[in-house]
């Protein structure tokens, strides 16, 4: 046999096994399951369940082709048809499974859609591409006279647990059973515990005592917790990790600190040390109601499979204290917070007493009741928690009043957060490994070191014990390998203690070392200045924080290193007495967690003696210490010009539904819903980068003195006072961040359309192109603007599960609606633009200049955010967007590239009395305006977002805007790589091909070459 | 002969170097007369490139982080095998002998061997040139921190193979000098991994053993250091130091073998 013979042959017999196993693969009895619940195979609960159906079950699968499938739910629909068909084999004929393609029937989708089931968004890739596919793959559980069930998206998260699942649809739907509520809450409410009753199953326990909650409840409702510990909190977190709910309410004010600090922290918010109160007849008071339009539980009927349902009325909360989301720690949680009811724009928010730093301000649309759901990343099995501000709502004074719609928010609760899919949920017996009971901390130290140790120990002295036999000498240390031994000590040391300035940073900005720009300010620093770390020792600090606060000491000492002025002095605050703890307490020192009473917080002191000024940073989460060279550099530098920290004024609207969809609400006597504070997470960020946010009343907007700049989110309908703010700030010289945007998103499945998805821009009326800029010569383009550079972003999708009913998830969506703006769009030489990597603008709108009227007022502008080149836009008037619209311009007519973002700067003109606002002569001081054709892109979601780089680019726009030139560059420094344009398909397989196979191949070349010669030249040797 | 009689030492350094170069000429044709050396950059360079490749227009960023962050793990595979045959081989194909009896000291041996395994190192960060080449060619990537990253990378592998050279001439098995060297960079690249440094912190809070570890020994946070663009003396003292010990420990190791 030829060596090539032999070659193919090998080859051939490869191929063959390789088929083989293919086939066999598919062969349903060709395979031994050994695991506990093998997938394919009936469960022994499951089988129990089918000997006792008393009609017939019919099992529909809908689901896609494979081939239209992406990768990760290719063998989805396999799987689950062969389970199916082993549960038809099972049932003894009572059992009947029918599997349907609806993509290819259009009548099976139809019919699909009439009994509410609808295709999910799923993400695949075709050539280096994220694209959107919609995509099947459902069950519906038809039991006879029983009625039916579905299991709505059957993704390979969901198949270990699908036959759990039927088994629970199935007891459900034959002995349908009210939820079971679990309630600790004190003895005075009564009435609670009546109308629980009457909604469901009440179990009473005692949780702050034992920290248990029965193991059959579906939903717990916490009422005025006192002692919260890490125990409780395990509790919790097993009930909505096996799919229960938690209904949490009590005030931050009336509590003790376990309220204040560790259950809103345990939960990704962070509670502020104030109360809000509402105008009242006789000035403030501390009922502050949220009435029907300042409520959107919208997010909680859809999320958890209900359909919309609003409580319909007005809501009342006693001294309700106030929480922020804390962003980074939400996002650790894999939670997403949205408001359900909020404060009316008239609120207000009263610090604590005792502490003289803040005033009472405008808080309009604080959040009170919020929901805190699964984000996109966690499992969507998992329960969700209400937090609510005051336990007032559920108290017996206030639950049956009349004027309030209290047990109807009750039912709203119950039958959303215990509603039949939840139900499903939470009472399968799901898969996976057995859970690890608690274990003290000696034994789990002992067996980890048990389970790592012990093999490799007993090896080595199997192995010893050999050496020893065969050699008599006793085993010595050679004196060489002491030496080196000591010289690797020494070279450790060494390392560890140089300098951390001794280093060479090679970045373009100079971002792991301190900027130019702090230099110069603590080198023009003319007073001394200490700044006290007060921090708890790296041991007592969480985890998470330790790194955080060690880069912060290490910064702090270049600060020091910089300037001989400075000072850096450690100053723990643990070992502090009573009085000197409650001093801190005044200046915002708090612990992190009472528990360990740790802190984290900087205080910054400049000027001797007798004219000190202190100024305190402060640090809810780990992701706070980002900007610290800013705050630290800032901080230093405001004392040596008389400046306080820099206000801004926050103008934010609140979102309102169209008024063809309030009219669906109205006609079935709902209140719209509406309200929600979309900015909180803006106002916290800024916050938290130690500006000071005054809210402002959108409808009577009121500026307070000395505002640095106004920042005017997403004015709505009648949004002529914002507007009118606006312009009057620019024409007095001031410094305006104005975002807005024509439409949203608003993708649906209606009914009509057999739930296909359509797009329907959702108009928000920012009046933007109607008001005082087209006098001065500013356009926000009023049409849909699109790009083929685009990105994926979450998105509320409304489907109507029934005529007239919808439900809204939360899903991703990847379409040219979602501009993705680059570095090859921005201008890098402004501050507003520095550090970002790239935008996720949702829907965005150009803007439009008329150069020849901005000359005439002498108004400059500057573009600082453009698309790619290859945008385009449509002129919409109404209905759904054209499906060929979301797939270029017709004729591929791009409209090249397109400002979404400029800088106007000049002598801006007043705004004149009539109803459009036009601009009148006037205005002798330079204004600056950064107009944002986006204000999406500073909504909460977008700044929780981690794709986008949202949160920079607010801060930086604020900060160019309100700080001097070197304070705002500081901020915009950091470690920010630009994003890649658009790179066509070929270009991609090109540098695939080229970038994977070139070396590699040059290498085997050579090999190859090498080893072609080598006989040659040995037989020349020789 | 014994050592004072060699013609060549450090203090002599052309005579020293010549020696030196001799071993290198001698290893590298070694080195790429097997196939090893050839299998394992093409197996690596393959790794790495379409490791990146895959995540790069998805992930749409002109950096080189996702490559400077599989680059430890890659090398705690890559290293052990350029390194098992320094001495391993030798002793086992009975050449160390034949090294024993040429007029060269142990250091100029150990230097040859440890340059030889550097270039061929040299040979696979040359091999992932492609990517930086890519990202010029895409956008305007900071050359700051891609430069520090494979200065980074080059130490990084200096010292892995320093440890591996220093343990292969403890043994005559070349799959024992993997195994070891494998377990040594293991040490030194998880040590650094953020969970097991909390890992490691939880087991007694007050001692804080994992963040103790991660400063003071591991050579994860110092890598990722120079990959941000931050080229540290501490960081340079730290890879050459540790790598000269290991060398210069390899050097007694085979002196001691000699006498």
């Amino acid at each position: 046999m030829t060596p090539l013979l032999r070659l193919v042959t090998r080859v051939l017999a490869a191929a063959v096994v390789l088929a083989l196993a293919h086939v066999l693969a598919r062969v349903p009895d060709a395979s031994l399951d050994l695991s506990r619940a093998p997938p394919a195979e009936v469960t022994p609960a499951l089988k129990e369940r089918l000997s006792r159906l008393d009609s017939d079950l019919l099992l529909t699968y809908a689901a896609s082709s494979e081939a239209t499938l992406p990768s990760d739910m290719r063998g989805v629909p396999g799987e689950v048809e062969g389970l199916l068909r082993a549960i038809e084999a099972a049932g003894a004929g009572r059992v009947r499974v029918q599997i349907v393609d609806p993509s290819a029937d259009a009548g099976v989708a139809s019919y699909l859609a009439a009994v509410g089931l609808a295709p999910f968004r799923a993400r695949a890739l075709e050539i280096d591409l994220e694209v959107e596919r919609s995509v099947w793959s459902a069950l519906r559980i038809a039991y006879g006279s029983h009625g039916s069930a579905a299991i709505r998206s059957v993704t390979p998260a969901v198949l270990p647990d699908l036959q759990a699942l039927i088994v629970s649809h199935l007891d459900l739907l034959e002995r349908p059973r009210r939820p079971r509520v679990a309630l600790a809450a004190p003895l005075a409410f009564n009435q609670l515990r009546r109308e629980l009753r009457a909604r469901a199953e009440l179990l009473e326990c005692d949780f702050e005592i034992d920290a248990r909650i029965p193991e059959e409840a579906d939903l717990f409702v916490w009422i005025d917790p006192v002692t919260f510990e890490p125990a409780h909190l395990a509790v919790l977190r097993a009930l909505l990790d096996r799919g229960g709910s938690v209904v949490i309410a009590g005030s931050a004010r009336s509590h003790r600190t376990s309220f204040r600090v560790e259950l809103p922290h345990a939960f990704g918010l962070a509670a502020v040390d104030a109360i809000l109160e509402d105008d009242g007849p006789g000035g403030p008071t501390p009922l502050v109601r949220s009435i029907g339009a300042d409520q959107d539980f919208r997010p909680l009927a859809g999320g958890r499979g209900g359909v919309h349902a609003q409580p319909n009325g007005t809501l009342l909360f006693v001294a309700p204290g106030a929480f922020v989301p804390a962003a980074g720690r939400l996002r650790a949680l894999g939670l997403e917070l949205f408001p359900l009811a909020s404060t009316s724009t008239d609120a207000w928010i009263r610090p604590a007493e005792g502490d003289s730093t803040a005033a009472p301000a405008r808080a309009p649309h604080s959040t009170l009741l919020a929901l805190l759901a699964p984000d996109a990343t966690s499992d969507p099995r998992r329960g969700s928690v209400v937090f609510s501000a005051s336990s007032s709502p559920f108290s017996d004074e206030y639950l049956r009043h009349e004027g309030f719609a209290h047990r109807e928010l009750l039912s709203v609760l119950v039958s959303s957060l215990a509603s039949e899919e939840r139900l499903a949920i939470s009472s399968a017996v799901l898969a996976g490994p057995p859970k690890l009971h608690e274990l003290s901390p000696p034994r789990r130290i002992v067996l980890s070191i048990a389970v790592v140790l012990a093999a490799p120990l007993l090896l080595l002295l199997a192995a010893a014990s050999r050496a020893g036999r065969r050699s008599r000498s006793p085993i010595r240390i050679r004196p060489h390998l002491l030496v080196v031994g000591s010289a690797a000590i020494s070279a450790l040391l060494l390392a560890r203690f140089t300098p951390a300035e001794a280093a060479l940073d090679l970045t373009r900005d100079d971002v792991n070392g301190l900027s130019p720009q702090s230099r110069s300010i603590v080198d023009a620093l003319a007073a001394t200045c200490r700044i006290e770390l007060l921090f708890s020792a790296d041991a007592e600090l969480p985890p998470p924080w330790r790194a955080r606060v060690r880069e912060a000491r290490a910064l702090a000492h270049r600060f020091a290193s910089a300037a001989s002025r400075v000072v850096v002095v450690d100053a723990p605050p643990d070992a502090s007495d009573p009085q000197a703890l409650a001093a801190l307490a005044r200046e915002g020192v708090l612990p992190l967690d009472a528990a360990r009473s740790s802190f984290a917080a900087i205080r910054i002191v400049s000027g001797g003696p007798g004219e000190a000024r202190a100024q305190v940073l402060t640090f809810r989460e780990p992701a706070a210490f980002e900007h610290l060279e800013f705050r630290l550099a800032a901080a230093l530098a405001r004392p040596e010009h008389g400046k306080s920290a820099p206000r801004v004024a926050l103008l934010a609207s609140a979102p309102k539904l169209t008024p063809a969809e309030a009219q669906e609400y109205q006609k079935r006597g709902l209140h719209p819903p509406g309200g929600g504070d979309r900015f909180g997470e803006a106002r916290a960020l800024l916050e938290a980068n130690d500006f000071v946010v005054r809210a402002l009343d959108p409808a009577r907007p009121e500026l307070p003195p000395g505002t640095d700049v106004l920042v005017c989110l997403e004015p709505r309908r009648d949004a002529a006072p914002a507007i009118a703010a606006v312009a009057t700030h620019l024409s007095g010289g001031g410094n305006v961040l104005l975002a807005a945007q024509h439409f949203g998103v608003r993708p649906r499945r209606m009914q009509a359309a057999g739930l296909a998805l359509s797009m329907r821009p959702e108009p928000w009326f920012a009046d933007v192109d109607r008001l005082y800029f087209p006098s001065i010569g500013i356009e926000l383009v009023r049409e849909v603007l699109l790009d083929e550079q685009h990105g994926t972003a979450e998105v509320a999708t409304e489907i109507e599960r029934e005529a007239g009913r919808f439900e809204t998830i939360r899903d991703r969506m990847t379409s040219p609606l979602v501009v993705r703006a680059t570095p090859s769009g921005f201008d890098r030489s402004s501050p507003i633009a520095r550090g970002l990597s790239e935008l996720l603008l949702e829907s965005p709108n150009r803007v439009r200049v008329d150069a020849a009227r901005l000359a005439e007022t002498g108004i400059t502008a500057r573009e600082v955010i453009a698309t790619s080149k290859r945008a385009w836009s449509f002129d919409w008037k109404g209905g759904e967007l054209p499906e060929g619209v979301l797939h270029g311009p017709e004729e591929g007519r791009y409209l090249g590239r397109q400002s979404v973002a400029m800088l106007f700067e000049g002598r801006f003109p007043p705004p004149g009395t009539t109803p459009d606002l036009a601009a009148v002569p006037g205005g002798d001081a330079r204004g600056r305006l950064l107009l944002l054709g986006c204000s999406q892109v500073f909504a909460d979601e977008s700044l929780r977002a981690s794709d986008g780089d949202a949160a920079q680019l607010l801060l930086n726009a604020v900060a160019a805007l309100a700080l001097p030139a070197d304070q705002a560059a500081i901020l915009a420094q950091r470690a920010a790589t630009p994003a890649i344009g658009l790179v066509d398909p070929g270009e991609k397989v090109a540098w695939r091909v080229g970038v994977v196979g070139a070396t590699p191949a040059l290498l085997l070349l050579l090999g190859l070459v090498r080893a072609r010669r080598r006989p040659r030249l040995s037989r020349l040797a020789s | 002969m014994t050592e004072r009689q060699l013609p060549a030492s450090p203090l002599f350094l052309p005579a020293f170097l010549a020696g030196t170069r001799l071993v290198l000429a001698r290893e590298l044709q070694a080195w790429f007369d097997g196939a090893i050396a050839t299998v394992a950059l093409v197996a690596a360079l393959l790794a790495v490139l379409a490791s990146f490749m895959n995540e790069f227009f998805v992930r749409g960023r002109l950096d080189m982080a996702p490559f400077f962050e599989l680059l430890p793990l890659v090398l705690v595979l890559l290293a052990p095998a350029l390194a098992m045959r320094l001495w391993a081989e030798d002793r086992k194909l009975r050449t160390f002998e034949l090294w024993m009896t040429l007029p060269l000291t142990p250091l100029q041996i150990v230097l040859g061997k440890y340059a030889a395994a550097l270039l061929v190192y040299g040979v696979f960060l040359l091999g992932t040139l492609p990517i930086p080449i890519l990202l010029f060619s895409l956008g305007s990537p900071d050359p700051g921190p891609i430069a520090a990253g494979y200065l980074g990378a080059a130490l990084l592998g200096a010292l892995f193979l320093a440890l591996g050279q220093l343990l292969s001439g403890f043994t005559a098995d070349q799959i024992v000098a993997f195994l070891a060297t494998a377990l040594a960079c293991a040490f030194l690249v998880a040590t650094g991994e953020p969970r097991v440094v909390a890992a490691l912190d939880g087991l007694a809070i007050s001692i804080a053993a994992g963040t103790r570890l991660s400063e003071w020994v591991s050579a994860l946070p110092r890598f990722e250091a120079f990959a941000r663009g931050s080229v540290s003396l501490a960081g340079l003292l730290y890879f050459a130091g540790l790598a000269a010990i290991a060398l210069a420990a390899n050097a007694a190791t085979v002196a001691r073998i000699r006498t």
